[in-house]
């Protein structure tokens, strides 16, 4: 009987997998195609709540890529405050504090990187460590041109500091390897 | 004779090599130079310059030449030179000049050392004494040197203490003086890299005073000429009620703001309509040609809900003129906007409201043959499909002003009180809301696979074996799992509808995310995906988030 009703389910189990394999690869082509919005929904249908790490930080740089930098915010540090995979919380970390130093948080940027840095020694993470202590503790050049840009409204001359894009390690899709060099649109 | 060849051709080439490749070897001592310390350089000439009358060194600025020893040796001339810098820095004995007889021989020497120590560097403020307040002004600063522009930005950082400044280009700053005041007398050091950080820059500027004429009180603008832009404008002319109204100002100019950072919109109606709004300014600047211009912009909502005529005024800037030194007032353009009747409002909801008596009655009185007839009435012109039950519900709710509950109603009336004739009688008013087909290749193709299917169960049956009755079975089932697919394909295509409450449409599934657009109640928006949280909506041809909360109804 019991097998029966093994047999019965496995079908449905089957046809439930491919589903939702289905929905995340069509979700990575919409984000790959620059359809934000449909590759949040189709992420949404599969894991509301961002369990999954790996859709979670997808949704967050889709986010990002749509300039809602809070929200982006808000879903990277749901990723970090939760045990998940070094190479997502690393990229969330980054992503994070890359946003809250685009936003002149230098010490809330310190802190994540900080984080970042005690399991990777990147040289993208140490480099926004830098940039980050610099902004924390404005010293020559540079950083006296962005101080200035808050009295004056952005220079037209881009600093340093711009030259960063956006969201670094771009959308990590599912079944990319653990090491972080190996994110597909790093 | 070959082996001579070989070595004839060698000889040649150390020849050639030795003079194309022929060098002043010199020695430099000691090797760590400061300011004073005697430095002696020695190096062989060589050439057979028998007598000399004179000899002379060509050396930088900063060194002076204390003494110096010629020693004929066989290959030429050996020369041991005391110099004395005074100046730190990088160092050079050019060449050396020997006279011999009316002949003048120049040799390159090229011998270089780095004398350690600070060299002070004085610098020079060119800019007018006399400013207004907030007249922006180019301040030069004049140095012997080039600077790197870093040094630059760290002298207006230093600036920046005492005024406003920032650098622009070269060696020029724009200033914005507040108030009277005196750069003091800055310094700063620098290590030249060239020298690997043994010599070093102290760069000294004089003070400089910068004194401001006051500007009157009251001034909102600060400006350098008339160019001054301020206007308010709207999208459209024509609102519908309810409809929000964007107002967007603008204001810009070649000059500065001192105040204001909010300005004051005020919206009269023919209506009596009285509304007073403060719209927040951003304030963004930019330097053209060493100007500075100044941008302010604005954006106010409002929804005006009662039909009629608004004018828009704002309030007139008080502006600064540098070139007149005279104060005047500039006014925006006034513009007018027009609130009509709310079209869907006019069109659905209004029609149901005149009928709304009529249908309580019915309500009320079941018995009531004059209401019934008039209803009868109603139905044959416009809505003659609608159940009765329906439309007793629609006009219930728009007796107790749920525009949600309409909307809703209104929504299901039109899909389920539309009976299967009339659907096929009015396809476009049904199809256009609740029902798309597939594309018609898709039909063609099930078509024709259901065709064979057919054909071969019929030819299958005319054999009645064992054989047979299985594949019939597999057949039927075949078209069985079509049927359904087809089925599936036409319910993936039924869009979903939703009614809302009043809620703003976010951007990304956040409650932080930008708003961009507001539904108010009753609002029909189509549904693209949902959840348990958050609902993907289509509203007025834009694509968002709302909270699945908000939405009170939904229709299938």
């Amino acid at each position: 009987m019991w097998k029966g009703l093994i047999y019965f389910i496995y079908p449905f189990f089957c046809i439930s997998c491919i589903c939702h394999d289905l929905t995340l690869y069509q979700a990575e082509q919409a984000g790959k195609q620059g359809n934000y919005q449909k590759a949040i929904a189709l992420y949404h249908s599969i894991d509301e709540d961002m369990e999954n790490p790996m859709i979670a930080y997808n949704c967050a740089v889709l986010y990002t890529e749509l300039g809602e930098y809070q929200a982006a915010l808000n879903v990277y540090k749901k990723i970090i405050t939760k045990k998940n995979p070094d190479t997502v919380r690393i990229a969330s970390l980054y992503n994070a504090a890359y946003i809250l130093y685009e936003k002149k948080q230098y010490s809330e940027a310190a802190e994540l990187l900080r984080e970042a840095l005690m399991v990777t020694n990147d040289k993208d993470v140490q480099m926004l460590y830098q940039c980050v202590l610099a902004g924390l503790d404005p010293g020559l050049g540079i950083t006296a041109v962005t101080e200035m840009s808050a009295v004056f409204g952005q220079p037209e001359v881009k600093t340093d500091a711009l030259i960063f894009t956006p969201v670094p390690y771009g959308i990590l899709f599912p079944g990319t390897q653990a090491n972080s060099n190996e994110f597909l649109d790093h | 004779m070959k082996c001579r060849l070989r070595y004839y051709i060698i000889l040649i080439y150390i020849c050639i090599y030795n003079i194309s490749n022929a060098e002043t070897v010199y020695t430099v001592s000691p090797s760590k130079i400061t300011v004073e310390t005697p430095v002696t350089i020695t190096f062989l000439l060589a050439t057979n310059i028998k007598t000399i009358d004179s000899v002379s060194f060509n050396v930088t600025d900063g060194i002076t030449i204390s003494e110096y020893t010629i020693v004929p040796q066989k290959d030429g001339l050996f020369f041991t030179v005391k110099l004395k810098p005074t100046q730190a820095g990088k160092h050079y004995l050019k060449n050396v000049v020997l006279k011999s007889g009316s002949i003048l021989h120049t040799f390159d020497i090229g011998a270089a050392f780095i004398v350690e120590g600070v060299i002070t560097i004085n610098g020079i403020w060119n800019g007018p004494k006399k400013v207004y307040q907030y007249e922006p002004f180019i301040l030069e600063l004049t140095v012997p040197i080039n600077l790197n522009e870093n040094v630059y930005k760290e002298l207006a950082n230093k600036i920046n203490k005492y005024c406003e400044a920032m650098y622009i280009d070269s060696n020029k700053y724009l200033v914005i003086a507040r108030s009277s005041c005196m750069l003091p007398d800055f310094q700063l050091k620098i290590t030249d890299e060239n020298t690997n950080g043994a010599v070093q820059f102290l760069i000294k500027t004089e003070p400089f005073t910068i004194v401001t004429i006051d500007i009157p009180p009251g001034t909102d603008w600060v400006t350098k000429d008339n160019t001054m832009h301020y206007t308010v404008h709207t999208k459209k002319s024509i609102y519908s009620s309810n409809e929000p109204v964007v107002f967007d100002l603008e204001i810009h100019a070649t000059g500065i703001p001192v105040s204001s950072q909010t300005k004051s919109i005020h919206i009269v109606g023919t209506n009596e309509y009285k509304e007073h709004l403060e719209i927040p300014l951003r304030t963004q600047y930019s330097i053209v040609q060493n100007t500075l211009l100044s941008m302010q912009e604005g954006s106010g909502t409002v929804i005006l809900t009662g039909i009629g005529r608004y004018t828009i005024v704002t309030d007139p800037i008080v502006v600064f003129n540098l070139k007149t030194g005279k104060q005047q007032l500039i006014s925006g353009k006034e513009i007018a906007i027009s609130v009509e009747e709310d079209i869907q409002e006019s069109a659905d909801l209004q029609n149901l409201l005149t009928k709304e008596q009529r249908l309580l009655c019915e309500i009320m009185n079941t018995d009531n043959s004059e209401c019934i007839k008039e209803l009868t009435r109603l139905k044959s012109e416009q809505y003659g499909w609608w159940s009765r039950s329906y439309a007793a519900r629609i006009a219930f709710a728009l007796v107790i002003q749920d525009k949600a509950y309409a909307s809703y109603q209104i929504m299901e009336a039109q899909k389920h009180g539309i009976p299967i004739l009339l659907q096929v009688t009015y396809p476009t008013i049904y199809q256009s809301l609740f029902f798309t087909m597939p594309a018609p290749q898709y039909f063609l193709v099930l078509l024709c696979i259901c065709g064979i299917t057919l054909l071969l169960v019929i030819k299958l049956q005319k054999q009645r074996n064992r054989k047979s009755i299985f594949f019939t079975i597999v057949l039927i089932s075949s078209i069985s799992i079509l049927a359904v697919l087809l089925g599936l394909a036409i319910y993936e295509r039924i869009p979903h509808y939703g009614i809302t409450d009043a809620t703003p449409v976010y951007k990304v599934p956040d409650r932080t995310a930008t708003t961009i657009a507001m539904c108010s109640t009753g609002s029909i928006v189509k549904i693209l995906s949902a959840s348990h949280a958050w609902n993907y909506i289509e509203f007025e041809g834009k694509q968002g988030w709302v909270p699945a909360a908000a939405l009170v109804y939904r229709v299938k």
